[in-house]
């Protein structure tokens, strides 16, 4: 039996080879001591406490959407950020009484979502808090209905009294999901957050919600909000290996530049 | 404190199995044995999607039963909520019965679904026309960037515009589109690649444990 990368791999395994070790090797090294590297900021998730107390002082409800990505599609693990999003704010809400309503777009969601908020009121000393099939919801199959329940929840008339708006997760790759729900709770007075890799997507979340997390900054979504040391060392390794991209790609544009047509003519 | 075995440490286990298989199939050719494992991890996910499909099912059916019965409830939720379990189950059934491929469902899902698609789709683009022009207002000074690009792409679209002053703006602003925008576009792509790839890691490496619920502590 022998193994060889398969054809066209060869870049993409060593980009992978990378992250991984470096993650690895920062990780070890953070949870011993040995190395101590801040963590940037990111801004949109140093306000979800604000979010949430806000909602309190309203007597609201605070919304979390998982999206509607599949667990089996590519999209899954933005839905995975949202669950740890979902861990968080359950655990500040059961402290507080804050009511929450968790939704989901894809059923697959439900028993993680379920059981994430169970544990996190009991984390929170308030198991009593969780009630079943109360705070999480499936509001759809698919992007039409996700989006059509969200909107409906974020009616100034709908007895949910949504204050806060928190939305990760893929939405199976709709452009117009972004603007739509952004601006449904821009209308009805509710502070909105919203987290997307999607690139087609990003510069809608920016215009349209009130906190955006974009690009790789939801997938540093749990490591920033759970504080784990072993998670944010991995972060690290993450940003070296983003670093050393940069060189790499600014260095190797300047060089094809200034000597590439030397070299390959 | 040890760690639970069977909510924490098995699926840890199987989790780091399962993406080490996966991942060098994906990367490495030459073993048979190897790429079978890994097609059939995936059909299992497949399975283990339909499963959590039907747990989806039964919490909406509970759920709305509850509301049913309820008379503290609103009328308008009981009664909608009678119509969603009825259309439900009745999708359901038939597809059960028929696959996806049977006359009945494939009328419905035609006729109906699609139907009702369409015009929720509808309904939400007055959302998206009021999104557009909120994007429009500076607010700040990133998104003074996005208004000032967004006009000078509306501007060159418009007919009237290339027929008055030519071509030169359409020109600059696909300049736009192709130069500057594709070059942040792909920046973006491949530090969401990134994040993706250390989201992969952490996961591997029992640190991501989000996907397991409240087992994952």
């Amino acid at each position: 039996m022998s193994f060889t990368l398969a054809p066209l791999m060869q870049n993409a395994f060593l980009l992978w080879l990378l992250v991984a070790l470096l993650s690895v090797l920062v990780q070890l090294l953070t949870t011993r001591g040995i190395l101590s590297l801040p963590i940037r900021r990111i801004e949109a998730l140093d306000r979800i406490d604000d979010m949430i107390g806000r909602a309190t002082e309203m007597g609201g409800t605070v919304m979390v959407g998982t999206g509607s990505a599949r667990l089996t599609s590519s999209d899954a693990l933005e839905s995975m950020m949202g669950f740890a999003a979902v861990r968080y704010v359950a655990e500040q809400t059961a402290r507080l009484g804050t009511k929450l309503l968790v939704t989901t777009g894809s059923p697959d969601h439900n028993p993680i979502v379920e059981d994430t908020v169970s544990q996190a009121a009991r984390v929170a000393g308030n198991p009593d808090y969780y009630r079943v099939g109360e705070q999480v919801r499936l509001i759809g199959g698919d992007f039409y209905s996700y989006i059509t329940a969200t909107l409906q929840l974020l009616d100034p008339q709908s007895p949910e009294n949504v204050r806060a708006l928190l939305g990760f997760g893929g939405s199976g790759g709709y452009s117009a999901s972004g603007p739509t729900v952004g601006m449904a709770a821009n209308l009805a007075g509710v502070m909105s957050m919203g987290g997307t890799a999607n690139v087609h997507q990003i510069h809608n979340y920016v215009a349209c919600f009130d906190y955006a997390i974009i690009g790789d900054e939801i997938y540093a979504l749990s490591a920033y909000l759970t504080k784990d040391k072993r998670q944010v060392g991995t972060i690290m390794g993450l940003d070296i290996a983003k670093m050393i991209l940069i060189v790499l790609e600014v260095g190797g544009a300047a060089f094809v530049a200034i000597a590439g047509r030397k070299l390959f003519t | 404190m040890a760690m639970p075995y069977i909510t924490r440490r098995l699926p840890l286990t199987v989790l780091f199995i399962a993406t080490s298989i996966t991942i060098v199939n994906y990367f490495f050719r030459g073993s048979p044995e190897l790429s079978t494992s890994a097609k059939m991890l995936n059909n299992w996910a497949v399975v283990l999607f339909a499963f959590a499909l039907a747990v989806g099912i039964v919490q909406l059916t509970v759920l709305r039963s509850r509301w049913i019965m309820n008379p503290k409830e609103t009328p308008r939720r009981r009664g909608l909520s009678v119509l969603f379990l009825v259309e439900m189950w009745i999708i359901t059934i038939i597809g059960l019965l028929q696959s996806s491929k049977g006359a009945q469902f494939s009328w419905i899902s035609q006729n109906i679904y699609t139907t009702l698609n369409g015009a929720q789709y509808g309904m939400i683009g007055f959302y998206i026309t009021l999104a557009c022009y909120k994007t429009m207002k500076v607010r700040r000074w990133d998104i003074a960037i996005f208004t000032i690009v967004c006009w000078i792409h509306l501007v060159a679209n418009t007919p009237l515009v290339s027929y008055f002053i030519g071509f030169g703006w359409f020109n600059f602003s696909q300049w736009i589109y192709f130069w500057p925008s594709t070059a942040g576009g792909k920046a973006l792509t491949i530090i969401a690649a990134l994040g993706m790839v250390s989201v992969g890691v952490r996961g591997m490496l029992g640190l991501e444990r989000g996907v397991l619920g409240g087992g994952g502590g």
